[in-house]
């Protein structure tokens, strides 16, 4: 008996595993049942639509039309390929030698061209395993921040009050507003409260789904990636809270970056994190390195040219706020 | 003067179609809510010829007011072969030659047009994407307006004419958030553009679900079967369901797939298959409560009422796992199985088919999924919070 969805999309989950396996297995146990597979491919690539075959195709390695084009493609190379049957042959004079001599070239520049291919190929893979290795290096370096942050509970979600005075701040603004690290909602539907069109961004599916439900504009993607994606000058504002307590001081300079060239010139960036002297003694030594406080928000916004004010929230948890606006 | 307009290429009882379907279930449920709801369509019934079978005027239908136009001209004989010209690499397709598509993909209606351009209240709703009314008549809108693009991963979305379309629009409503991702990632610069996850309504039929009665009608005896519903159409998988089905059926000597819709493209006939045609909304839901699955192998989807529809009546479903929004569907609700090859398309069936516990579950669950998030009430209030936005 399923007690709720999350025990549904468990029981499908384990359902589709053993289904695959099973598919697996036969395939390897059965020769006719990949003959079939191949035949109904086939037969399913000619008969396709235009342009609706690399959709239509089930195969996703090597779609329908991609296919359709390699055909064509091994079709020109076989009417290129034709033998020439009147190439001359050993029996006319003098023609012997010529074909040994240019075997022998043929040979020897053949030999040439392998030693040289070979010789770069190994470098070229020694060279790539070396960049891979440290490329490893650098990421578990890089990651062990983060694989720490995991023991340390989820930023709370905004609260009422905390959505109330973000959407003060941002009262003049007319035109869109992205909510960074938004969660359910509680910002977004403030703004929207208060007449400003506004929607949210998330990296989490599962943080957003009961507002989504609710009818909020809020959209999964990574913030930094999805702020890179907006045009110059369209957004009014920027709300940047959540998540970005959990950043490194980098990822922060980026975002604030791209917070910048969203926005009109009027526009307003309102940054809501809770100061980095509320975290819990474990809190503060496993997120050692991540985030910033809001005096330090400010210092930054002011360094890229802002004029920055920091003024209190009603929020329970985030007691200040920063409001930059590009001058 | 209309609190909401939709304009939509063909709308009626007896069209069938996925947008136009969905057009329909919010005009009529706004309406009976009390909004003025009109429609302005063309009087086409068929997208292949856009004939003009409906009367010309307006009638009122189930509360909404519908206008229905005469097309200039019937579809232009040329467009199958536009269509293997440009979609074959529709980003390299120069605007003329995106606008001339548009144009003979049609419907094309002068009439249509001047009407939506004499709308001058409330708010205009586009849907979907890629007729003529569309994308001809945003440029004419005197009101805000809120597409329902009903996008696939399909080649005419990459054609350049449409991004004066999705830019123009004050608010999009996506039928899922996979079709969302897909409009963000072709459009960026829709991001700032307010939008919602509406989904579509879906609710039981008002009347008594009599699957017995629907064996009967059709003649399917007590053999496990599997059901198809919608148009027969290459592109919507259904020649590939039927190839998949045959040689399950072959090897596991049992079963029968009843297919259920017009057929556009024939398809061959076959022992296992069973091809009954348009039919009844009381037969339709008691085809689907009778089947021991339906299978939707559409890899072109952008929300598929029918997966829903089976989850209302009780039973599973079998989806093509190329497909995002069917198989986001699945794996959301934990109400069905989808398939990526032959193989897995075999090994499921055949579960679906012998494993009544495992059914029963896989309804259960997708009925929970449904009421949830698509009644009426839920999908109104998205919608509405989208209209409070753009209006």
């Amino acid at each position: 008996m399923l007690n709720d969805a999350t025990d549904a999309r468990e029981y499908v989950a384990r359902i589709q595993a053993e289904i695959s396996q099973e598919a697996r297995r036969r395939r390897e146990s059965d020769p006719t049942l990949a003959t079939l597979e191949r035949e109904i491919g086939q037969a399913w690539t000619r008969s396709a639509p235009s342009g609706g075959a690399a959709a239509a195709s089930s195969d996703a390695t090597a779609p329908a039309e991609v296919k359709a084009h390699a055909e064509h493609l091994l079709g020109c190379v076989d009417d290129l390929s034709l033998i020439d049957v009147d190439a001359p042959d050993g029996a006319r004079r003098g023609v012997r030698q010529v074909k040994s001599a240019v075997r022998r070239l043929t040979r020897w520049y053949l030999r040439y061209l392998a030693d040289q291919v070979n010789a770069f190929n190994h470098f070229l893979v020694g060279f790539l395993r070396s960049t891979e290795q440290r490329l490893a290096r650098l990421e578990d370096d890089a990651g062990a921040a983060e694989r720490l942050s995991a023991f340390v509970d989820p930023v709370p979600e905004a609260d009422h009050a905390l959505g109330r005075s973000v959407a003060d701040q941002l009262s003049q603004c007319s035109g869109p507003v992205a909510v960074v690290s938004c969660g359910s909602g509680l910002i977004v539907s403030a703004l929207l409260q208060a007449g400003i069109a506004a929607h949210g961004v998330d990296d989490s599916a599962d943080a957003i789904s009961d507002g989504v439900n609710e009818g909020l504009d809020l959209r999964v993607a990574a913030p930094l990636e999805h702020l890179s994606r907006i045009a110059d000058g369209s957004l009014a504002g920027v709300v940047l809270t959540r998540s970005v307590e959990r950043r490194r001081p980098v990822e922060l300079s980026s975002l604030i970056d791209e917070a910048l060239r969203c926005v009109t010139p009027s526009g307003r960036i309102v940054v809501a994190v809770a100061d980095l002297s509320a975290r819990s003694g474990p809190e503060a030594e496993l997120l050692r390195g991540m985030g910033l406080s809001p005096q330090t928000w400010a210092h930054l916004l002011r360094r890229r040219g802002c004029a920055v004010e920091v003024s209190a929230s009603t929020g329970s948890r985030v007691a200040t706020l920063v409001t930059a606006r590009p001058q | 003067m209309s609190d909401i307009t939709f304009v939509v290429p063909r709308y009626g009882a007896d069209v069938v179609g996925g947008a136009e379907l969905g057009a329909r279930a919010l005009a009529t449920r706004l309406s009976a809510d009390g909004m003025d709801v009109s429609v302005l369509t063309s009087r086409a019934r068929s997208f292949d010829t856009w004939a003009d079978d409906y009367p010309e005027g307006t009638t009122i239908e189930e509360g909404v007011s519908v206008s229905r136009f005469s097309v200039d001209h019937p579809r232009s004989p040329n467009f199958a072969a536009s269509c293997d010209r440009l979609l074959r690499h529709p980003e390299q397709a120069s605007m003329q030659d995106a606008w001339q598509w548009i144009d003979e993909q049609g419907p094309t209606s002068n009439d249509l047009l001047e009407a939506i351009a004499e709308v001058d209240s409330g708010v205009l709703s586009l849907t979907p994407y890629m007729y003529h009314p569309a994308v001809r008549g945003v440029s004419l809108a005197r009101v805000p307006t809120v597409l329902h693009a009903a996008a696939h991963p399909e080649p005419p979305l990459r054609l350049p004419v449409f991004d004066g379309l999705f830019n123009s629009v004050s608010g999009i409503a996506h039928y899922s958030r996979l079709e969302q991702r897909l409009v963000l990632d072709r459009f960026p610069s829709t991001i700032p553009t307010p939008q919602a996850v509406m989904g579509l309504p879906v609710e039981a039929p008002d009347f008594e679900i009599d699957p017995d009665g629907a064996r009967r009608a059709f003649g399917l005896g007590d053999e496990p079967f599997a059901v198809f519903l919608g148009r027969v159409l290459r592109s919507k998988g259904t020649h590939e369901l039927v190839d998949f089905f045959n040689a399950a059926r072959e090897r596991r000597g049992s079963g029968k797939l009843v297919i259920v819709g017009p057929v556009v493209d024939e398809i061959p006939e076959s022992e296992g298959i069973v091809c009954v045609g348009p039919v009844s909304e009381q037969h339709k839901f008691g085809l689907l409560a009778a089947a021991d699955a339906l299978i939707n192998p559409s890899p072109l989807e952008s929300f598929s009422l029918v997966v829903l529809e089976a989850w209302l009546a009780g039973t599973p479903v079998l989806v093509n796992g190329w497909c995002g929004p069917t198989r986001d569907h699945c794996e959301q609700s934990g109400g069905g199985l989808w398939y990526s090859n032959f193989a897995e398309f075999e090994v499921s069936l055949n579960r679906l088919l012998d494993d009544a516990g495992l059914r029963s579950g896989l309804a259960r669950a997708g009925r929970a999924y449904v009421e949830d998030s698509f009644s009426w009430p839920a999908v109104r209030r998205r919608y509405q919070r989208l209209l409070s936005q753009i209006s």
